[in-house]
């Protein structure tokens, strides 16, 4: 009777990840399929569209910068100044200072001559207190509003943000980021091009700065990095940006912005309560919460993207600080898909709760787990000596082949596009990246997501620390 | 002794039985053990081989086994016949007895018995295939050994298999082709740039020599096949110098005014690049309409508009922006009654590029733009309000004043931020109505609006809006307006009013550092 029981359970358990590993292979084609087509749209679009055009618009909408800063101070000043010149005549850049245990406060104060305002501003979105805002008496930054606040975090201090900014937009971005002249005006499109849906926010496509050289807060010279980590994550951001999240966008699908690079219509962030704190994926819980409200509302919207890499972000090289970023990212994605569970499969919220939501939680959330039982499963079955080795091999080979396909169409994608790294050797490196990483990389992610699921359980939080070498360094390498 | 009985009985039984249906059959002691050794079994017949000491057989312990018997019974003759031999070999004295019901019997009986045996068929015969077994077992040792399936047969005999490895060639194969196609994207773009390179230095010598060192009579005058070798006979047929000199053109023009625009222009046509330019606009696909848009109205070719109008209406975004643009550009007359018509809702994007053409133009009194503000098309209307803010048409307050109570929330807004940038004193009236609008936009609109063409009733109003209000936003705009209008007014107010954040409101109003915030 048991023998019978286990036998039939094995058998599901096989159906299940036959279908479960069929299923990544079609949706990720389809994935393939939809950002082909919203790249090859967008890139000929970008070919009649003047950016200048935009710069000095009257017509254009207000965007506030809002960048959060917690220990930054070995590369603020750089950053903030890089911000200050981007091209767009109607624009403020908030930086928050979240409570940092640096000299960050002293150093803004100190080259952007900062004095102590009695600036008003209603807050609509609880946060912890405010110390003090900031304004510069040198008119050539006027656009720069510093806030003084206690640590809260970064929702927090994006909270604060938002209730301080006075335009129509608010950009979210990580102050450590290098944002191209032209961002702003690139993310505007969207906003300006919609007539028919009301578009919410934007994402926007994020490069890689390790090993690049920077001059004036501007990346000019592409590089990949040195590390094997380092290479891997230029191959996961291309997959990422260039496949995932336009192929989402294409079919309003997106349920994440990347909290490195994001645009937002303020009024509907103020509608919807902004960021929540206590989450440690708070940019994915705002965008979910945001397309909740205007499914509920039943108005039309648009979540869109924009696939030029506009910011340039510096990402870790060391397994600790990598399986931290990830940890953090696999809690986010559950907390946000557990605080939002009543839309998954719930027609009522359309498109996002029918198909957007429901791959998140398998194919996102869910995906270590499974993987993890398959290899379980897999053990079990070489135990019982009911394992076909050629068949094993067979589908390795096969979903290897899929994976190492699915990076080569990523990297094929950013040559056609932007092709941005053309030193030489740079390809080859990202080839073989691309060979590597199912076999030497992706063991260590699954074991990291399935520790921040563990650590979800059982209520181990925080954001870990990032540890920057600073984009001065390379600044250094290229003189 | 029942059972004695009964072995006996059926022991007679044989012998009657012998002798009476089969006969006496004469048998030898050879015949006999032949017999025995052929067959597996006889009926009731064993054999036990026995030896005095089996110390030798076992391997043990001689010494302390030395005195146990040995005794094995077997029912098959041949095997008890193989451990005697193998006994007697290792020279243990061994030797078969002979049992017939456990009886044991001497050699002779054991023969008559056979024979009666024999003679009733009552014994089981070696089967051939077992006869046969040990010779095949044999015959295969002396063969290498072969699978008897091999990897091939295994693999495609199974379909699950088969598929799998297909779908397995078709990731590996893809994957291939995509590295193959990155290499030589890669490539390619690399001799396409070198070579757009090497066209462009072919492109500018002739064109920086005709722009300054001949006069725009001296290019009118010149005839195509001059003017193309001058640049390259030899590349003028290739499809990608065209587009070069073409995008060279353009962005020389780009960068220069007056006679040097004329000269290109008049360049670009002698070339017949204009030609290229209209063909454009015939294609199927909305990206070569729009580079052909785009040349046109880069390059001034006014005897296109024509055509251009067509695409106005184009179901294509792009199209339908760049032809609009193009049309109010290369149009003697900037009349936009043609826009008023559009059916397709106005994006913010649209206005921005249709602006640009029309902000430079000095004569914009015939452009109708009272048509865009009767339009059926709501974001048209928006358009037009736009444009008399931008263009500073103060004659045309009057006309948004009229249609201020029939407009929607969008064109209200956009009515009193251009009665701000208008300073549209004459409307206060309507502004101090709005200023109490259910609507906080519309009334914090106004209440703004007021600081700049208000007068000394607006301050009061504003002080009553400020004590019915609980908008931070909004008392944030009255108490500027207030400010603006009455500095006493505004004092007395907020002390009256004895709130924390309106005190708040007072301060950042009052910080200079804050003016413009």
């Amino acid at each position: 009777m048991y023998s019978l029981l286990f036998d039939f359970i094995l058998q599901v358990a096989g159906i299940f990840f036959l279908l479960y590993g069929f299923a990544v292979i079609i949706v990720y084609l389809l994935i393939t399929i939809f950002s082909g087509i919203e790249l090859r749209q967008q890139l000929k679009k970008n070919n009649f569209i003047d950016y200048n055009d935009v710069i000095t618009t009257p017509v254009g909408p207000g965007v506030s910068i809002l960048a959060p800063a917690y220990n930054e101070g070995k590369t603020l000043v750089q950053n903030v100044r890089s911000l200050l010149s981007l091209h767009y005549s109607k624009f403020e850049v908030i930086i928050i200072n979240d409570g940092s245990k640096d000299n960050s406060m002293e150093i803004l104060i100190d080259n952007f001559d900062l004095k102590k305002t009695a600036y008003a501003f209603d807050p609509v979105i609880d946060t912890k207190p405010v110390r003090a805002i900031y304004k510069s008496n040198n008119p050539s930054f006027s656009k720069l509003i510093v806030v003084d606040k206690e640590n809260g975090g970064k929702a927090d201090a994006l909270n604060v943000g938002i209730n301080i900014s006075s335009q129509e937009l608010i950009a979210c971005i990580d102050v450590d980021c290098i944002l191209a002249p032209d961002s702003i005006v690139r993310m505007l499109r969207p906003f300006l091009e919609e007539t028919n849906k009301k578009v919410i926010a934007v994402g926007g496509g994020i490069g890689i700065a390790n090993n690049c050289d920077i001059k004036d807060g501007t990346v000019v010279k592409y590089r990949v990095p040195e590390t094997l980590l380092g290479r891997f994550q230029v191959i996961e951001y291309f997959r990422s940006f260039l496949l995932g999240r336009m192929a989402w966008s294409k079919v309003n699908g997106l349920l994440l912005i990347s909290g490195a690079f994001g645009f937002f219509d303020k009024e509907l962030v103020l509608k919807v309560g902004g960021y929540f704190p206590r989450s440690v994926g708070e940019d994915m819980e705002l965008v979910v919460r945001m397309r909740r409200y205007m499914e509920e509302q039943k108005l039309p919207y648009k979540v869109a993207f924009v696939s030029d890499p506009l910011c340039w972000t510096e990402v870790p090289e060391s397994e600790e600080v990598l399986s931290k970023q990830r940890n953090r990212w696999m809690r986010g994605t559950i907390e946000t898909l557990q605080l939002h569970r009543s839309m998954l499969f719930n027609p009522k919220y359309g498109f996002t709760g029918m198909v957007s939501f429901p791959f998140w939680s398998l194919f996102e959330k869910n995906a270590p787990i499974i993987e993890l039982l398959g290899a379980l499963y897999t053990i079990l079955l070489i135990a019982m000596g009911d394992f076909s080795g050629l068949y094993f091999v067979g589908l390795f080979i096969l979903i290897y082949f899929f994976s190492a396909m699915l990076s080569s169409f990523s990297v094929l994608f950013e040559e056609l596009a932007f092709n941005k790294y053309q030193e030489k050797g740079d390809l080859r490196k990202l080839i073989f990246t691309i060979l590597k990483e199912p076999l030497f990389i992706h063991p260590k992610l699954m074991f990291w997501c399935i520790k921040g699921h563990w650590n979800f359980m059982k209520g181990i939080g925080g954001w870990g620390e990032m540890v920057r070498a600073g984009f001065n360094n390379m600044s250094k390498k290229e003189n | 002794m029942y059972r004695n009985y009964c072995k006996y009985l059926l022991c007679f039984f044989f012998v009657i039985l012998a002798f009476t249906a089969k006969g006496f059959q004469s048998n030898d002691s050879i015949t006999t053990v032949n017999f025995l050794k052929k067959v597996d079994r006889v009926e009731s017949l064993s054999f036990k081989v026995s030896a005095p000491n089996s110390a030798a057989h076992r391997g043990g312990n001689a010494e302390a086994e030395n005195q146990t018997p040995f005794e094995q019974t077997f029912y098959n003759y041949s095997s008890a016949e193989l451990v005697k031999d193998s006994l007697i070999n290792k020279g243990v004295d061994a030797s078969i007895r002979f049992f017939i019901f456990d009886d044991e019997k001497n050699f002779k009986s054991i023969i008559e018995y056979i024979s009666i045996v024999r003679q009733n068929d009552l014994y089981i015969p070696n089967s051939a295939a077992t006869d046969n077994n040990e010779n095949i077992i044999i015959a295969a040792n002396r063969v290498a050994f072969e699978p008897f399936y091999d990897l091939k047969s295994r693999i495609f005999s199974d379909i699950k298999l088969v598929l799998i490895l297909s779908i397995l060639g078709l990731f590996l194969f893809t994957f291939l082709a995509m590295l193959f196609f990155i290499f030589i994207v890669r490539s390619k773009n690399r001799k396409r740039k070198a070579i757009i390179k090497e066209y462009k230095a072919i492109c500018q010598a002739p064109l920086s020599e005709l722009l300054f060192e001949n006069t725009y009579e001296e290019i009118s005058s010149m005839e195509y096949e001059t003017l193309k070798s001058r640049f390259s006979n030899e590349h003028f047929e290739k499809e990608l110098f065209i587009n070069t000199l073409i995008k060279e053109i353009i962005n020389i023009n780009k960068n220069l005014k007056g006679d040097f625009k004329d000269k290109l222009k008049e360049i670009y046509v002698i070339l017949r690049l204009d030609d290229l330019s209209i063909a454009k606009l015939e294609s199927k696909k909305w990206e070569v309409q729009s580079s052909g848009i785009v040349e046109l109205y880069e390059m001034n070719i006014d005897y296109a508009i024509g055509k251009i109008q067509n695409l106005i209406s184009s179901k294509n975004f792009i199209v339908r922006t760049n032809a609009v643009r193009a049309l109010l550009h290369l149009s003697k007359q900037k009349d936009l009654s043609f826009l008023a018509n559009q059916e397709y809702p106005l994006s913010r994007w649209q206005q921005m590029a249709f602006y640009r053409v029309l902000k430079n133009e000095s004569n914009n009194q015939s452009m109708n733009i009272t048509s865009l503000l009767e339009s059926h098309n709501s974001s048209i209307r928006v358009f037009g309000i736009k444009l008399v803010r931008l263009l500073g048409k103060m004659e045309l307050i009057e006309t948004l004043s009229k249609m201020f109570s029939v407009a929607s929330l969008p064109e209200k807004c956009e009515i009193l931020i251009t009665f701000k940038a208008l300073t549209a004193f004459g409307e206060v009236d309507l502004v101090h109505k709005t200023l109490f609008d259910p609507n906080y936009k519309l009334s914090a609109l106004s209440a703004t609006l007021l600081g700049h063409i208000g007068n000394e009733k607006s301050a009061d109003l504003l002080v009553q809006r400020l004590f019915e209000v609980d908008d931070f936003q909004l008392e944030k705009n009255v108490l500027t307006s207030l400010y603006m209008l009455d500095e006493e007014k505004f004092e007395r107010t907020v002390k009256e009013m004895n709130k924390e954040h309106i005190f708040q409101i007072r301060n950042h109003i009052k910080d200079s550092l804050l003016t413009y915030v």
